[in-house]
């Protein structure tokens, strides 16, 4: 199968400190790839050599066989938990309108189309009616998936999701997960998270990133691969369903 | 002020004050919630060396101040979004600059400047016809570029790295900024380049409060505008005092009692 997204050889090193080293990374159509790692293990900075916004030091990477930058607008971006101004004077609806402006382009009035587009997006993510409510006046919840249907709205090709479960309740963090999903059924979906646990019951790919990508195409977590990434030792305990990770280290120290 | 309005040089300064309001109204609004109130403070003392060069040349001090000012947005505009640059450090250092020159220049001139006051601290009982045209034509500019930008700009402001996936965010900042420097000459003649930044963010920073769109959010800074610098041209008027100083006095002291009422409306706003 062709490849949507595909990192090669890439190493990105940021004031001379390696941040990703030697990263392969092939992404197709059907898969719904998790990217687990600790904090600072370069998740964040993973995403934005895909988007484009950070150039790889070394390698190349390629979204539908050219730079992400010549692409861009085919791709749907979910920012981590964004520190945004409460007080923006911006509405749910208007948030959502940016992301059709790749396709409208930037002169041209908003058509129908456009409209009708903002409307089922919001549908899709259960914000249909709260439309016109100032987006500083939203739950965490409700303002990320705000950002989901932003990033839809472009139509994308792809979706990438950084932490997307930031500040979310669990409950709606389950419906969150289910409508990636289905989602995935159209486009390839790339998240990144800390969340170990709930992460591996709905993608169907994972990848440990500590500056080196430990990539599986399964979405088994062994307690070898996260050893590996975490650098540290990893207990990984089966309630069923999700995998909860303890740290040894402070089990010890009490 | 009626029988007042029988001079021109007073129908001139109420001109003058409705065309800084349009213009510090819409292009305010940006600068108040895209947070680029310092950068907006480097591109307007950047023009004060476009004034100096004006009266060293012998022509028309706002047209080098025009020149100036867009020159200094393009600079910060170009240099800033570069990585590892101290954005704050350099805007400060274009501010300095700015103002040198424009000490330098005048200081080369021949002969005694006798409005260079004027230009630090505004002179709107002394505009000239011709730099009511040239504030006009500003205005139109402004309003053309905004009307035709507005969805660009407004994802731009809201969310700068999202904007780059959808359009060409960069041009556009650069934009922003050039826009930021025509209203900058709008207001030198009404409150002067070192009042500049309280005329651009004051308005702007009260209806930001009451608003809950950035196109009310607009309308309502431009009426604001309009309001504050004929009542501060008034009360000058009245009491013969400092004209600029006076709206921006007037205005200042309205940002003060907004904020005293900021907590009612945002209270009304949770019952809802």
């Amino acid at each position: 199968m062709e490849d949507i997204l595909r990192f090669k050889d890439v190493w990105v090193q940021i004031n001379n400190l390696t941040i990703l080293e030697n990263i392969n990374l092939s992404v197709q159509k059907s898969d719904f790839l998790g990217i687990i790692g600790p904090n600072g293990g370069g998740k964040t900075i993973l995403l934005k050599v895909a988007l484009g916004f950070i150039k790889p030091t070394r390698g190349e990477v390629f979204f539908k066989g050219q730079s992400p930058e010549k692409n861009r607008k085919y791709m749907g971006y979910v920012p981590q938990y964004p520190n945004f101004d409460r007080d923006f004077p911006i509405s749910v609806w208007e948030v959502v309108l940016t992301g059709r402006l790749g396709k409208t382009g930037l002169i041209k009035p908003i058509k129908k189309r456009d409209k009708e587009i903002v409307s089922e997006m919001l549908e899709k993510v259960d914000m249909l009616n709260l439309k016109d409510r100032q987006v500083g006046k939203l739950s965490g919840g409700q303002f990320q998936r705000v950002l989901i249907a932003r990033a839809l709205a472009a139509e994308p090709e792809i979706l990438l999701l950084d932490e997307p479960t930031t500040g979310i309740d669990s409950r709606v963090e389950k419906n969150l997960y289910e409508l990636l999903k289905k989602l995935n059924e159209k486009i390839p979906i790339i998240m990144v998270s800390h969340d170990i646990g709930v992460i591996s019951s709905y993608v169907n790919k994972i990848a440990c990133l500590n500056r080196l990508l430990h990539y599986h195409s399964t979405k088994e977590i062994t307690k070898d691969m996260l050893e590996a990434t975490y650098k540290c030792p990893v207990e990984l305990i089966a309630h069923g369903l999700p995998h909860r990770v303890l740290n040894k280290h402070t089990e010890e120290s009490r | 002020m009626l029988e007042a309005l029988q001079y021109e040089f007073i129908r001139n300064a109420l001109l003058t004050g409705l065309l800084a309001s349009i213009a510090c109204g819409i292009v305010g609004s940006f600068v108040v919630v895209k947070r680029i109130v310092f950068i907006s403070g480097g591109i307007s003392h950047s023009a004060y060396g476009g004034i100096g060069l004006g009266y060293f040349l012998g022509m028309n001090p706002i047209l080098g101040a025009i020149l100036f000012s867009l020159a200094g947005a393009l600079t910060i505009g170009a240099v800033s979004k570069k990585a590892g640059q101290r954005e704050d450090s350099l805007i400060g250092v274009m501010w300095a600059i700015g103002m040198a020159l424009g000490v330098v220049f005048i200081g080369l001139t021949p002969g005694y400047v006798a409005d260079l006051f004027s230009y630090l601290f505004g002179s709107i009982l002394a505009v000239p016809n011709t730099d009511i045209y040239i504030m006009l034509v500003l205005d139109v500019i402004i309003v053309i570029l905004v009307l035709l930008l507005f969805k660009g700009l407004l994802a731009l402001c809201f969310d700068e790295e999202f904007a780059a996936l959808v359009c060409p965010s960069k041009i556009l900042y650069l934009v922003l900024l050039c826009l930021i420097a025509l209203t900058v000459v709008t207001l030198i003649r009404v409150v002067g380049v070192i009042l500049v930044i309280a005329m651009l963010t004051i308005p702007a920073s009260i209806s930001i409060q009451f608003t809950s769109s950035l196109k009310k959010m607009m309308l309502m800074s431009v009426l604001l505008g309009i309001f504050f610098s004929t009542l501060g041209l008034w009360i000058s008027y009245t009491f013969d005092i400092a004209s600029g100083a006076t709206i921006i006095l007037v205005s200042g002291i309205s940002y003060i009692l907004s904020l005293c009422f900021k907590p009612l409306n945002k209270f009304r706003h949770g019952q809802n």
